[in-house]
């Protein structure tokens, strides 16, 4: 086929006319998204809108970094001021979902409190983000996200589903047919609400949680313990949480090292947290943990250190099984920690 | 019978594209489940496929036999590829309901059809009227569908809550296949019978005829 | 490992492209009167779904994303899938006459398969719940295409067997044909729904 030829068969004419279309059709596309294309901002905006029902302007809190972004049951992924209105919007990540963590916007109201500081008065509005482990998500309608929102008060912890870990009944149980991801949602908000609570008062975190390695701090009051490193011999100030009867013990206790483990130099009852004269008397003579190491109260307690039942023959069922439950756990908690203590000095708390 | 309207009804109804020839289900059996969803689908497709009718009907002289597929498909692309474009900036709120089923109009087997089947051998105009028939047929049966899968499905109409009852097996794919199923059942036994009917009265007409010129 | 699992889980059960995501159903409603064409056109749509995933993933994500160019991810799918078939068709003519045959038009009309473009477009968005908190990357993307195809392979040739069965039988003339498949695949999407209740 001479050149010529070539220009003039049918294989030349469809690659032009192929090339001429795809051409077109590209500066086209390109054209129309120079003016159509949606950016990341207008995305923002847009769920923003969709959330408040209206345009707002919000202002990012760029810095979480002295926050406590991490509680038990949720965490924090961006904060932003609301200006408009002063409320907050949270963007949380609820755990103990049906199938993973549900992640909700939420927007925590607030109002004048005493002395004219800002307080969280309670939740205006939740909308779920992301809930891509739970199959029931379909069943959590306006409605009952409306109502969980209603009900979230500053200070009370929000069931809406089911308690955690257990199902019972009541008049602030939400039912959808979405249990999970209702308990997942509840978490969001429950960690919202606590996390601009403690923005707004100025709160610096203590140095106490999960995140920082330390163990058994369930039944530890982070806010009111502290303690003090001597040349490897911890001195701990603890506030206990109190357990069912038993309200909070104030114990100071001593850790040393015995042969390379952890062990309990010495134990003060400073404030007892009986409820009677008679637990008192009954109370398991604190002198008698000296020299124990946490294998001690593991084997007791179990490797979770659980409440063993009351007549059940151990060591602290003297008939004030509750007071001397706080202080094994306190001491279990000394010891477990002695190693992190010795690492980290001790910042900030209000003990 | 103006060839307009013959154009038109056949577009409609007697070769109504997902009732008749049942093509492009896969957008109608993914979008029942909600009547505005199913609506605002066939709009776009009323839109794309008049637009991609006319295009093709006017380059119809200019594009080789041999790469019209090809250049069918580009076309019908770029037309697919504005119109994502156009309902997310601002109809976001349909563009999310539609999912991953505006992307796949362009793979609609009713679009590259009747470009084929007709847009290559007839003029523009015809070829919109028959874009806009078809287009509307389809948007017509999937609204319909969409409505009463809806309607079981959820107790509602276009998203209104109208009663509490529902079943919910018409909220899944296997409920839409059953919606589907009998309206292709009941829309064919319909036409048969208005098929039969007409029939009947042309056979009944040229028999008069007959009579009346062997009468005459 | 858990990531593999949920993707052959979410691939042939939980998300399936038939039963479930409702894509590729022209060819599951058309080829799949007999088993033997049903199971040739899922094993070759499986091949086009892989090999499409292949390239159009790379290059979505190395070039066009990069480059500020995703609006153009529509033509260039279509036309790498589009290419894909043409060659799937001149090679299936060289090797096997007989199977070129039996398929017939069915062939090119892969290209129109929501299946194939469906699970390109799918793999470039969000797949974590895919994933069991595994990045995402092209690995599990061709993996997750190979299962969706053999998922989607399974219905096609469970739909034949019925409806192989269900030519011995009588029909009313209203329901013959379409509906009668119809009614049948949601059986089969019925028994499918069982599986979105697997909790790994």
């Amino acid at each position: 086929m001479t050149v010529k030829g070539f220009f003039k068969s049918t294989a030349f004419k469809c690659i032009i006319t192929l090339l001429a279309i795809l051409l077109v059709c590209g500066v086209f596309l390109t054209v129309a998204n120079g003016f159509l294309q949606v950016s990341e901002e207008e995305r923002f905006d847009r769920a923003i809108k969709k959330l408040y029902g209206k345009d707002v302007t919000v202002e990012r809190i760029e810095d979480l970094s002295d926050q406590k972004t991490s509680f038990d049951y949720s965490d924090i992924l961006e904060a932003y001021k609301v200006t408009d209105d002063g409320n907050y919007l949270i963007k949380a990540e609820g755990k103990e979902g049906f199938g993973g963590t549900v992640t909700c916007w939420v927007v925590v109201e607030t109002g004048d409190g005493e002395n004219g500081a800002k307080v969280v008065t309670g939740v205006k509005k939740i909308a779920i983000e992301k809930a891509s482990g739970e199959s029931y998500i379909g069943n959590v309608t306006e409605d009952a996200l409306n109502r969980l929102a209603e009900l979230a008060a500053p200070g009370k912890e929000i069931e809406g589903g089911y308690k955690h870990g257990s199902r019972e009944d009541g008049d602030d149980k939400i039912p959808t047919g979405a249990s999970f991801s209702m308990r997942a949602i509840s978490n969001c908000v429950n960690g919202a609400m606590e996390f601009t609570q403690n923005y707004l008062a100025g709160i610096v975190p203590p140095d106490f949680y999960p995140d920082n390695g330390f163990i058994y701090l369930d039944l530890i009051n982070k806010d009111e313990t502290s303690y003090v490193n001597n040349d490897g011999v911890v001195t701990y100030s603890i506030t206990t949480m109190g357990y069912k009867q038993a309200g909070a013990f104030v114990l100071t206790i001593e850790v040393g090292e015995t042969d390379g483990v952890a062990a309990i130099n010495s134990v003060t009852l400073v404030t007892s947290g009986s409820t009677a004269e008679r637990y008192n008397e009954n109370m398991y003579d604190v002198s008698n943990y000296n020299g124990k190491y946490l294998q001690y109260f593991t084997d007791m307690l179990g490797e979770d250190l659980a409440c063993p039942e009351r007549n059940s023959g151990k060591d602290i069922s003297t008939g004030a099984t509750y007071s001397n439950y706080n202080i094994a756990y306190a001491c279990a908690f000394a010891l477990a920690n002695y190693q992190k203590c010795l690492e980290i000095p001790f910042e900030g708390g209000n003990a | 019978m103006n060839k307009y309207k013959k154009i038109t009804l056949d577009g409609l109804l007697f070769q109504n594209p997902t009732l008749m020839l049942v093509l492009g289900t896969c957008p109608t059996l993914g979008l029942i489940s909600s009547a505005s969803s199913a609506a605002g689908m066939g709009l776009t497709v009323v839109v794309i496929l008049t637009l991609s009718n006319m295009l093709i009907s006017l380059f119809r002289k200019v594009i080789p036999n041999e790469v019209r597929i090809p250049c069918y498909i580009v076309i019908i692309a770029t037309l697919v590829t504005f119109a994502r474009m156009l309902l997310e900036k601002f109809v976001p709120d349909l563009y999310e309901s539609l999912g991953g089923f505006l992307a796949l109009i362009v793979v609609n087997c009713i679009i590259l059809g009747r470009a084929e089947a007709f847009a290559n051998k007839h003029n523009v105009l015809e070829s919109a009227v028959d874009g806009l028939a078809n287009g509307f047929g389809f948007t017509a049966a999937l609204t319909v569908m969409g409505i009463v899968c809806e309607f079981l499905g959820k107790g509602s109409i276009f998203g209104a809550k109208i009663m509490d009852f529902k079943i919910g097996i018409f909220a899944t794919p296997a409920g839409s296949f059953i919606i589907f199923g009998l309206s292709i059942a009941v829309f064919v036994y319909v036409m048969d019978l208005f098929a039969k009917k007409k029939r009947v009265k042309e056979n009944k007409l040229s028999r008069e005829t007959l009579l009346n010129r062997e009468a005459a | 490992m858990g990531t593999v699992i949920a993707i052959i889980l979410a691939g042939v059960f939980t998300n399936n492209f038939i039963t479930v995501k409702t894509y590729g159903i022209c060819p599951f409603l058309g080829v799949s009167k007999k088993t033997s064409s049903a199971a040739g056109m899922g094993i070759a749509v499986t091949i086009v779904m892989v090999l499409a995933t292949l390239v159009t993933y790379p290059v979505y994500m190395k070039v066009m994303k990069p480059l500020g160019f995703e609006f153009l991810e529509i033509i260039f799918f279509i036309f790498i899938i589009a290419s894909l078939v043409q060659m799937l068709e001149m090679i299936i003519k060289k090797l096997s006459p007989s199977l070129y045959n039996s398929m017939g038009i069915y062939l090119p009309l892969i290209t129109t398969n929501c299946a194939v473009l469906g699970v390109t477009e799918l793999v470039i968005g969000d797949m974590s719940q895919f994933l069991a908190g595994a990045e995402m990357n092209m690995w599990w993307a061709v993996l997750y295409a190979l299962f969706a195809g053999l998922g989607f392979t399974l219905v096609m040739i469970i739909m034949s067997g019925m409806r192989e069965r269900i030519n011995y039988y009588k029909t009313p003339k209203a329901l013959a044909g379409f509906p009668t498949a119809m009614i049948t695949a949601s059986l089969i999407c019925m028994a499918f729904m069982v599986f979105t209740y697997i909790r790994l």
